[in-house]
């Protein structure tokens, strides 16, 4: 009526950029980033936020271009309808991954952090099913629940992370610079993986009110995806030290297990901390989720995409619970973030380029 | 059909029902008095409190003009019928040079020169007059004659302006809305002297005949709103209207949702507050609980004091509020999550406490809590319903005496008791009681999810609570605006009031037509003030 044409406006859609971004990368980023380079971890994450709006303002580009069309259709005309067909396939299925892939590692941190005899089904299916039930509602309401809970995760982390530094340890980030710089563009690529995100914004990209400020949007999350994360893996590398940081599965967490509250209201936070990451788990699965549902959406040019989150549902799941033991789930992390070099930056340069080509060569035939 | 076909239905018609309200428009009055008489007394068959009085019109040696005087007893005003009305056609008109013929001229005389009633009019058909009889007019037929006046003679037994029962405030007017309609649209007249405040009257219930306004401000509040409002209220079809209660749940945007979609007040100030914020308001007669819409989850938890203290102390008591929301939802399932399921977290002395004043007790924590929130709500609810001196008994023997004796007996530790205590009074720091009601609920659902998943749970609630939030909406306007984007200019007013001087623009969740609402005036300098009459 008023309000309801499900588009989001610029500030909306660096909330759905940043909420999409950070996810289970807050727990694991700093030993990814320490494993690479060690004390030049901080660099590393800082190479890997630039290679990331390398990409973001491809994929920017790439939404200046749709023109009202969707990306599928996009990819369609530029390449042929087959190619454009198996590109759509493949980008639902790469979100169908992430998602799935984000929720088996949440329901491995809880069951580690917080509840040890609860079944992992638990927390992927009420988790699921949630995401679910937002995502029906559309583009604009799940876009708004990011930034009605942004407050609720964002300040307590940072507030978390600074009590943690009162046993910090700023000479652990020395010596500076002694990484060779092909380990530093390793390390880069890998903690890159953490922080894209921003793909999601191009199946969404028809809910944009203002496409002429993406870029603006693209530089201003990943700034803020950027600075967080460089934060949250100095605070843990200082307060931890390189050694331990790098032999941790989930260092960020150890690190909150260790903080003591000012007053002795509770005595340890862990359980508190890993309920906040709920939230942010939440939104990262509600992004991927309502991207691939979109995604299948205009492969079969539904007309309502409702009927795909119902579809979805049971993949995900069924993702999720796939790898055997955490081992494997590390496997399927590595083997998400192989994919998503593939989506967030090869194939994007190859169709923008391709458009490129297309706009300037292309009409003359 | 289940509950759900009928609910499902309702959205989806989109004729509008012909709700005409008064019986038999087409059944035009007939020239002579004994047959409308007769008609009259057909329809009003077996009404023992209808009144008809007829009489002869001036001197009854000279004229012969028959006429009859009809409405129903104590709807109307008696002092006004005998001194306005009667005294007037059958005293007054003696010294009145009468027409012997009954005619237009006739009905012009007694209406303009005879009837010294303030309101009155003319119709030609048995429905109005009826139903004008119905709502406590005066219906006066006249022999010879197929058109008839109905004079307003309203006036039943009602209660003075008063006091509102369930807003109280320290600072602030003290008159509350009352059952009668008129009154309080004049509470809210006396308060917006403005061309532009407009009222809209529809009338609702099949039987109850229940006379429904909307008042808006034109020129502040959006067209679309008042538009969707009127189409909403023409749509309801029900056999009757007893209460504002009624309308809320008939145009309500969701009927699932545990919060209210409308602002309800029994003040004035608070109507007239929201008019200026771009609202709308739905005054209903015969209750003094009036609706405003749309709403937001935050304005359910403003109240109009605020605005008049300083905004220091508004702003900390609004705080306050959303301290004690938090508290009020999720205190028993915070504790019970922590001691069920994180008891690493508790401080150890505390926890160790804890375990003590547990020692004893047979049931778990949860079964702890339910036992004492339920016997709580019992408790509320007997107070309530008892009358004044023996439900403030009941809160004392329930509160202190079965308190005290269920520690001393084992069955809940001391610690819980505190809790509940807790949660119950800051259930009810929330100024809205519709909120309030729905935090209870609340509770439960958060309480039962804890014992299920601990702090997992809780936080599946609040995420669950935050889902339903993000997609309510009240009149299509999103029930948590502003707060649906990173903008912050609608934080000025939101949980912090800021200083009344920088509240330029109206509330954007209205969507009002004229966003401001002051010019820069404050007096900067002592002096400074005669400059501003200037300019």
């Amino acid at each position: 009526m008023i309000m309801d044409d499900d588009r989001i406006s610029t500030e909306q859609a660096i909330a759905l950029i940043v909420n999409a971004a950070v996810g289970v990368g807050i727990l694991s980023l700093p030993r990814v980033a320490v494993k690479s380079a060690g004390p030049d971890c901080w660099i590393v994450v800082l190479l890997g936020g630039l290679i990331a709006l390398f990409g973001a303002l491809v994929v920017g580009g790439i939404i200046k271009r749709l023109e009202g069309r969707t990306f599928v259709d996009y990819i369609s005309l530029v390449f042929g309808r087959p190619v454009g067909l198996i590109l759509g396939v493949v980008y639902g299925i790469y979100f169908t991954l992430i998602a799935a892939v984000v929720l088996r590692g949440f329901a491995e941190v809880m069951k580690n952090f917080a509840l040890e005899e609860t079944p992992l089904e638990f927390f992927v299916v009420t988790l699921l099913v949630l995401s679910a039930y937002l995502i029906r509602h559309g583009l604009e309401p799940m876009v708004r629940l990011m930034v009605v809970n942004f407050p609720f995760w964002f300040i307590p982390s940072v507030a978390m992370l600074i009590l943690s530094l009162y046993n910090a340890d700023f000479s652990e980030l020395l010596p500076f610079l002694r990484t060779p710089p092909e380990k530093l563009l390793q390390g880069a690529l890998s903690s890159m993986l953490s922080l894209v995100g921003f793909e999601v914004l191009l199946t969404s990209a028809q809910g944009l009110k203002t496409v002429k400020d993406v870029n603006k949007v693209m530089v201003v999350s990943m700034g803020i995806v950027t600075a967080y994360y460089t934060f949250v893996v100095v605070t843990v590398v200082v307060s931890m030290g390189i050694a331990e940081t790098s032999r941790t599965i989930w260092p960020t967490m150890a690190v909150v297990r260790r903080i003591s509250v000012p007053g002795e209201i509770l005595e340890r936070m862990d359980a508190l901390a890993v309920a906040l990451w709920v939230m942010v788990v939440f939104t990262t699965v509600c992004a991927y989720y309502f991207a691939a549902s979109i995604t299948f959406t205009n492969v079969f040019r539904a007309r309502e995409f409702k009927i795909f989150d119902s579809i979805l549902f049971p993949w995900i799941y069924l993702a999720a619970m796939l790898p055997e033991n955490i081992l494997e789930v590390e496997d399927w992390l590595k083997f998400a973030g192989n994919f998503s070099i593939l989506t967030c930056f090869l194939l994007p340069i190859i169709i923008l380029v391709a458009g490129m080509a297309r706009d300037k060569w292309g009409r003359k035939g | 059909m289940g509950i759900f076909d009928t609910l499902g239905k309702r959205k989806k018609t989109e004729i509008f029902f012909e709700r005409d309200m008064t019986p038999d428009k087409n059944r035009k009055l007939y020239k002579d008095i004994d047959e409308n008489l007769k008609v009259f007394k057909e329809y009003l068959a077996d009404c023992d409190d209808l009144i008809i009085r007829e009489f002869v019109m001036g001197n009854p040696d000279k004229t012969k003009h028959r006429m009859a005087m009809i409405n129903i007893d104590g709807l109307v005003d008696k002092r006004l019928v005998h001194e306005e009305i009667m005294k007037s056609l059958m005293l007054h008109a003696r010294q009145t040079p009468l027409e012997h013929s009954v005619g237009d001229k006739f009905l012009q005389l007694i209406k303009v020169g005879l009837l010294t009633v303030a309101e009155l009019k003319e119709t030609d058909n048995f429905g109005e007059l009826v139903l004008a009889v119905l709502c406590g007019d005066t219906a006066l037929i006249i022999d010879k004659l197929d058109r008839a006046l109905i004079l307003n003679t309203k006036g039943w037994e009602k209660r003075g302006v008063e006091e509102p029962q369930t807003e109280s405030v320290i600072r602030g007017p003290r008159d509350g809305f009352t059952e009668t309609y008129r009154v309080n649209v004049a509470l809210v007249r006396r308060r917006i002297k403005d061309p532009n405040l407009k009222v809209k009257t529809v009338r609702i219930g099949r039987h109850t005949r229940t006379d429904v306004g909307v008042l808006y401000i034109k020129g502040i509040a959006n067209p679309s709103i008042v538009e969707e409002v009127l189409k909403r209220l023409n749509k309801v079809d029900i056999d009757g209207v007893l209460e504002s209660g009624y309308i809320e749940q008939m145009i309500e945007d969701n009927w699932v949702s545990f919060f209210p979609q409308f602002r309800r007040t029994e003040r004035p100030d608070v109507a007239a507050a929201a008019l200026l914020e771009g609202n709308v308001l739905i005054i209903c007669d015969t209750t003094p609980f009036v609706l405003i819409a749309p709403t937001t989850l935050f304005s359910l938890f403003h109240s109009s004091e605020d605005y008049y203290e300083r905004w220091y102390i508004a702003s900390l008591i609004r705080l306050l509020r959303f301290a004690a929301a938090a508290l009020a939802i999720a205190a028993p399932s915070f504790y019970v999550a922590m001691v069920a399921y994180h008891p690493g977290m508790l401080p150890t002395d505390l926890a160790l406490s804890i375990g003590a004043t547990r020692e004893g007790v047979p049931f778990s924590t949860t079964v702890e809590a339910l036992i004492m929130m339920l016997s709580l709500e019992v408790l509320r609810e007997a107070g309530i319903r008892l009358p004044g001196p023996i439900g403030q008994t009941i809160g004392i023997v329930g509160g202190l005496v079965v308190g005290e004796a269920a520690v001393r007996a084992g069955i809940v530790s001391p610690i819980m008791v505190i809790l509940i205590a807790i949660n119950a009074i800051s259930s009810f720091a929330v100024p809205n009681f519709s909120v309030a009601i729905g935090f209870r609920l609340l509770t439960f659902i958060f309480l039962i999810l804890a014992s299920v998943a601990g702090l997992y749970g809780v936080m599946l609630g609040f995420l669950g609570l935050t889902v339903h939030l993000v997609t309510l909406k009240s009149f299509g306007v999103p029930y948590l605006s502003p707060v649906i984007s990173f903008k912050f200019t609608g934080l000025r007013d939101l949980v912090v009031r800021a200083p009344l001087p920088s509240l330029k623009e109206r509330p954007e969740y209205t969507v009002p037509v004229d966003k401001t609402r002051m010019r820069d005036s404050r007096v900067k300098e002592r002096g400074g003030g005669e400059e501003n009459d200037n300019g």
